[in-house]
C-alpha cells in the first residue's frame, strides 16, 4: 500500500514562507543592534583618545574631554557593586544555604522577583527620598552608588542563590559528614566553587549599572561639574547623565555633538565588555563543569 | 558496653514514620550489614549515628541511640563534634574540586591546631590505611577528580579515616562501582575491622554475607530480623527474612 | 551566631521593598491633601463679598473665563495679581516701600484677586480661602503643568495617556516578533548557533536605554518623520517602535524557555501522527505554552512602562492629552525624570511627583503580579497534568 502524502504542497510551500519570515525578523532585529554599534562606531571613533578620556569638558562641553564624568561613574559603580555584592551575596547564601524553611525561601524568591519588576526610576525616587534626603547624604557619590546597589540586588541574590544551589549536594553532606560546622562548609566548599559563577553575576550587574541613568539623575549626578570627584559624598558627573545633557541641552546641540557620540561609543564599550565578559565567562563555566 | 545500641527507636519525617521500635547492639570492632529492600529505612538507621537526619524538614525522633554508652541524641551533644568521631562514606565517590592530599587533609584542618608536618603524617597514614596510599604517593598534588571512580571510593574512605573516627559509617559505597573495585573495598573493609567498628548499609546480599559479621533485615521501618551473619543467611528465622533472602521481593 | 549576619541579609530585599512602599507613599499621599503653595495668601477688596473660592474657581477667574459675578462677587472681570506678574506693575529693583505702596494702590480695585506672601500682602486686603481637592485635581484635570500660576495644574491623565500610548505600541512589536523569534531559535536555529544568539540577546537587552534613546533621537526620529509625514518625529509610536525592540530579548528568551520545555512525549505524539514542524508548532507547542506567552507579555509590558531614558529623548516630552500615537507625548517615568530635578523638596510639585512614583510603582506590580499569578497557577496545573 502507499501512502499519499498527508501534507498538501500548497501547504509545505506556506510553512516554508513563515520559516523565512520569522527568520527574517529575528535576523533584522539583531542586525539592528549591528547597525547601531556601526554607526556609533562610525561617528565616535574618531573622538575617542587619551585625551578624551582624561581632559575635562570645554567651551560647554563641545571639546575637551569626559574624564569626570568617566571617573565618577566607575566610583559610582565602585560603591554600588562593593556594596551589592557583599549583601547580595550573603542574602543569596541564606536562601540556598541557611534559612530554615522552604516556606521562606519561596517567600524571598517572590519579594525578589517583585523588586526586579521595579522601574529603575523609582529606585531613584526611593533613593532621593532615603539617601539624599532622610538620610542627609545629599547629592552625592556614595547616594547614588548604594542606590544602584539597590537596583542590581534582585540580579545579583538570585545569581547568587543559583549559584550556591549548584554546588553538589553531596559535596555539602560530605563536608557535614567530616564534621564541619553549616559555616565552615559554606567558606571551605560551597562558596570556593560558587565563586566562578558569582564573578559572572558581578560582570553582568556592573555592565548594567554603568549604563543607569534614571536612578542617579537625583541622587548623584550633577550637570557639569568639571573637576573630578574629591570624597564619596560629592556629587559628580556620570557618563549616562553627560550624554543625555549633551544632547538634549546646551546652547547648540550640533556643535555637541561630537562629544555625544564619543560619550556614547564609551559608554556602549564600557556595557559590552561588561555584558561581554559576563557571557565569556557563563561559556567557561559550562565547559568546565562538563568535563 | 556495646559500641553502639539503638533502644526502641522510632523516626518521623514529618507524619511518616520511616523506623518503628528498632532495638539492636553492636559490640566493638565488628561489621554490621543493614540489608532490606529500598525504602525500608536502613540509610535513615544508619544516618542516625551521624545525626545527618537532623537536615531534614520534620526529622523527629523517640527511643535513645548511644554510641559507647552515650546518649547522642542528648540535648548538650554538638553535632558538630559527633560527626568528627563518626566517619561516613556515601554511596557515590564525592571527592572535593581539590588535590587528593588537601582531601584527606579537610577534616584535619577543621580544628586547626595541628601542624603541618602532623597533618601530612595523618595524610599518610589514611592512604595507607585506605590501600590507595602506593597509587597516589607521587601525584598527592594532583586534583582528586582525575582519580576512578574506585580510587576516588578510597580517596573518601581515606578522607573519613583521616580524622581518626571511632566508628564508620558506609551508605552503599560499593553501588556506584565496577567488580574491581568493589572487591578491593570489601578487601578494605576486611582490614579495617581490626581499628574500627563498621555499619554497612548494602542493596547486595552476598556483599553482606562477605564483609560482615553481624546482618540486620529491615522491611517497612521495622527490624525484622538481627543476627549472626553466618546463622543469619544459612538458618534465617523470619519468614520476611526467607522471602527477602531467595528473591522473592525487594 | 555569624549566620544572623546571614540572616538579616536574606531579609534585606523583604526591607527594601518596605521602606520603597513607606517612602513613595510618604512623599506622595500628601499630593491629595495638602495646598500647593501653601506660602501664598489669596485676598479680594474687602467689599468683595467673596469668602471662599475653589481651586478652579481661581483658575477660571485668572483666565477670564468667568467674571467675579459667577462666585457672588461684583459683575467684573478679576484682574490677578501674583509674584510671576508683579513685574508688569513694578519697575525693576522697586523698594520695599514702593512696592507697599503699588500693591495698596491695586488692592483699592475691587475686581482685584491678590495671590502673594503673607508679608507682602496689603494691610487692607481680605484674605479668602482657596479650597483645593487633591483627588481632582489629580484625575479630573487633563492639563499637567505642575509650575502654573498661582495654581498648578496637575492632571496626570495626559501622562497616563501618553504611557499607555508608548506601552501599547511597544507591544505591539514585542509580542508578534518576540514570538517569531523565540519560535525561531526554539525550532529553527543551528544549535551551534544557540549560544551567540543567547549572548546578542542580551548584549541588546543590556544596551543603556540613554544610547539607544541617543540612537532614536538621531536616526529613527528623522526617519520617522519623513516616513509619515508629521511635523516632529518626535512621538509615541517613536518610542514605543525603540523601546519594543529592546524588550525584545525579554519577550523571546521567556517564550524560547518555555517552548524548549514542552514535553518530549507529547511533541513525539504529534509527530508520530503525521503533524509537520509547523502544525506541531502552531496546534501543539504554542498552546502549551500560552500562559507563559502572557506572562512574558505581562513582564514586557511592565518593562515598557517603566523605561524612561528613551522616552525621555524620542517622544517628544508635551505633556498634552494624546489622541493618537503620532503625537508627541509625556509619560509618567519620563516626567519624574524631566521634573525631579527642578521641584523643591518638600513642595507640592515634589509631593505630586511622588504621587506619580507610587502610581508608576503600584502599575508594575500589579503587572508583575499578574505574571507571577499566571505562570504559578498555569505551571502547577501541567506539572500534574
Amino acid at each position: 500500500m502507499r501512502y499519499k502524502a498527508v501534507t498538501s504542497v500548497p501547504k509545505r510551500w506556506v510553512e516554508g514562507l513563515a520559516t523565512a519570515l520569522i527568520t527574517l525578523i529575528s535576523w533584522v532585529a539583531l542586525g539592528a543592534l549591528g547597525g547601531v554599534v556601526a554607526f556609533l562606531l562610525y561617528k565616535g571613533a574618531g573622538v575617542l583618545s587619551w585625551a578624551f578620556f582624561t581632559d575635562l569638558p570645554r567651551r560647554g562641553m563641545q571639546s575637551g574631554g569626559i574624564g569626570p564624568a568617566l571617573v565618577g561613574s566607575i566610583y559610582v559603580t565602585l560603591v554600588a557593586i562593593g556594596v551589592g555584592s557583599l549583601v547580595a551575596t550573603a542574602a543569596g547564601a541564606y536562601m540556598s544555604e541557611f534559612a530554615t524553611s522552604r516556606r521562606i525561601v519561596r517567600f524571598l524568591e517572590f519579594l525578589i522577583n517583585t523588586l526586579a519588576g521595579i522601574p529603575s526610576v523609582v529606585y531613584g525616587l526611593f533613593g532621593l527620598a532615603l539617601f539624599v534626603v532622610a538620610l542627609g547624604l545629599g547629592a552625592s557619590i556614595l547616594a547614588g552608588g548604594l542606590t544602584l546597589a539597590l537596583l542590581s540586588l534582585p540580579l545579583l541574590v538570585r545569581n547568587a542563590q543559583e549559584a550556591f544551589g549548584a554546588v553538589p549536594k553531596a559535596l555539602k553532606e560530605a563536608s557535614i559528614g567530616l564534621g564541619a560546622s553549616e559555616l565552615q562548609t559554606f567558606f571551605r566548599i560551597t562558596l570556593p566553587i560558587a565563586l566562578p559563577r558569582i564573578l559572572t553575576g558581578l560582570a553582568l550587574a556592573t555592565g548594567r549599572v554603568l549604563g543607569e541613568t534614571a536612578p542617579i539623575l537625583f541622587t548623584a549626578a550633577v550637570y557639569y561639574l568639571p573637576t573630578y570627584p574629591k570624597g564619596l559624598l560629592e556629587p559628580t558627573m556620570l557618563l549616562p547623565y553627560h550624554l543625555y545633557v549633551l544632547v538634549t541641552s546646551g546652547v547648540d546641540i550640533r556643535q555637541t555633538y561630537p562629544m555625544a557620540f564619543g560619550t556614547a561609543l564609551t559608554l556602549l564599550g564600557l556595557t559590552l565588555a561588561f555584558t561581554g565578559l559576563a557571557a565569556y565567562l557563563r561559556f567557561r563555566l559550562k565547559r568546565h563543569y562538563r568535563v | 558496653m556495646y559500641k553502639l545500641e539503638t533502644r526502641a527507636v522510632s523516626v518521623w519525617y514529618g507524619n511518616y514514620q520511616a523506623l518503628k521500635g528498632v532495638s539492636l547492639a553492636l559490640e566493638r570492632n565488628q561489621v554490621l550489614a543493614l540489608i532490606g529492600p529500598s525504602g525500608c529505612g536502613k540509610s535513615t538507621f544508619l544516618r542516625l549515628f551521624n545525626r545527618m537526619n537532623d537536615f531534614i524538614e520534620g526529622f523527629r525522633l523517640e527511643g535513645e541511640v548511644l554510641i559507647d554508652g552515650e546518649n547522642i541524641y542528648a540535648p548538650q551533644v554538638d553535632p558538630v563534634h559527633l560527626r568528627r568521631r563518626v566517619g561516613m562514606v556515601f554511596q557515590k565517590p564525592t571527592p572535593f574540586p581539590f588535590s587528593i592530599y588537601e582531601n584527606v587533609a579537610y577534616g584535619l584542618r577543621l580544628q586547626n591546631r595541628l601542624p603541618e608536618s602532623q597533618i601530612r603524617e595523618r595524610v599518610e597514614h589514611a592512604l595507607r590505611q585506605a590501600a590507595l596510599w602506593e597509587e597516589v604517593r607521587d601525584n598527592l598534588k594532583k586534583s582528586a577528580l582525575m582519580l576512578s571512580g574506585g580510587q576516588q571510593q578510597r580517596l573518601c574512605i581515606a578522607r573519613a579515616l583521616a580524622v581518626r573516627p571511632s566508628l564508620l559509617l558506609m551508605d552503599e559505597p560499593t553501588s556506584a562501582l565496577d567488580p574491581i573495585s568493589t572487591a578491593k573495598i570489601e578487601e578494605l573493609i576486611h582490614e579495617l575491622r581490626q581499628h574500627y567498628t563498621i555499619v554497612i548499609v548494602t542493596h547486595n546480599m552476598q556483599q553482606a554475607a562477605r564483609v560482615s559479621d553481624m546482618t540486620a533485615f529491615f522491611y517497612m521501618g521495622q527490624l525484622i530480623e538481627y543476627g549472626r551473619t553466618k546463622d543469619f543467611f544459612t538458618n534465617p528465622q523470619h519468614p520476611e527474612t526467607i522471602r527477602y533472602i531467595t528473591g522473592r521481593f525487594g | 551566631m555569624k549566620k544572623k549576619v546571614f540572616a538579616v541579609a536574606g531579609w534585606s530585599t523583604f526591607l527594601v521593598l518596605i521602606g520603597l512602599t513607606v517612602f513613595l507613599f510618604r512623599e506622595g499621599l500628601p499630593a491629595l491633601y495638602k495646598f500647593p503653595q501653601p506660602e501664598l495668601v489669596f485676598a479680594v477688596h474687602p467689599a468683595n463679598p467673596v469668602e471662599r473660592l475653589s481651586a478652579e474657581a481661581v483658575r477660571a477667574l485668572a483666565e477670564g473665563k468667568a467674571d467675579w459675578a459667577a462666585f457672588g462677587g461684583p459683575a467684573r472681570p478679576a484682574r490677578l495679581v501674583h509674584l510671576a506678574n508683579l513685574d508688569r506693575y513694578l519697575p525693576a529693583h522697586a523698594s520695599a516701600a514702593e512696592t507697599q505702596r503699588v500693591l495698596a494702590d491695586l488692592a483699592a480695585d475691587t475686581a482685584i484677586l491678590l495671590a502673594l506672601p503673607a508679608p507682602l500682602l496689603p494691610n487692607a486686603a481680605k484674605p479668602i480661602s482657596v479650597t483645593w481637592q487633591g483627588w481632582r485635581e489629580l484625575f479630573g484635570s487633563a492639563h499637567w503643568s505642575p509650575t502654573y500660576e498661582p495654581l498648578p495644574r496637575v492632571g496626570v491623565w495626559p501622562l497616563l495617556v501618553g504611557s499607555l500610548w508608548v506601552t501599547f505600541i511597544g507591544l505591539v512589536l514585542v509580542v508578534p516578533l518576540g514570538l517569531a523569534m523565540a519560535i525561531y531559535v526554539a525550532e529553527f536555529l543551528p544549535r551551534t548557533l544557540y549560544y551567540p544568539i543567547k549572548v546578542l540577546w542580551e548584549v541588546l537587552a543590556g544596551l543603556p536605554s540613554v544610547v539607544v534613546g541617543f540612537w532614536g533621537l538621531v536616526v529613527v526620529v528623522p526617519v520617522v518623520k519623513s516616513t509619515l509625514q508629521l511635523s516632529a518625529g518626535e512621538t509615541a509610536f517613536t518610542a514605543g517602535l525603540l523601546l519594543g525592540w529592546i524588550t525584545l530579548p525579554l519577550m523571546a528568551s521567556l517564550v524560547e524557555e518555555a517552548l524548549q520545555a514542552v514535553p518530549r512525549l507529547l511533541v513525539e505524539s504529534s509527530y508520530g501522527l503525521g503533524a509537520t514542524r509547523w502544525q506541531t508548532i502552531l496546534r501543539l507547542k504554542l498552546p502549551y505554552v500560552l500562559p507563559s506567552i502572557a506572562t512574558a507579555a505581562l513582564l514586557s509590558a511592565g518593562r515598557i512602562l517603566g523605561e524612561t531614558m528613551v522616552v525621555l529623548m524620542v517622544s517628544g516630552n508635551a505633556p498634552l492629552l494624546a489622541t493618537t500615537p503620532f503625537q508627541p507625548v509625556r509619560t509618567l517615568p519620563a516626567t519624574l525624570a524631566a521634573e525631579l530635578g527642578e521641584a523643591p523638596i518638600g513642595s507640592y510639585h515634589y509631593h505630586v511627583l511622588f504621587f506619580l512614583g507610587a502610581l508608576l510603582f503600584l502599575l508594575t506590580l500589579t503587572l508583575n503580579l499578574a505574571a507571577y499569578a499566571i505562570q504559578s497557577r498555569y505551571l502547577r496545573a501541567q506539572t500534574l497534568g
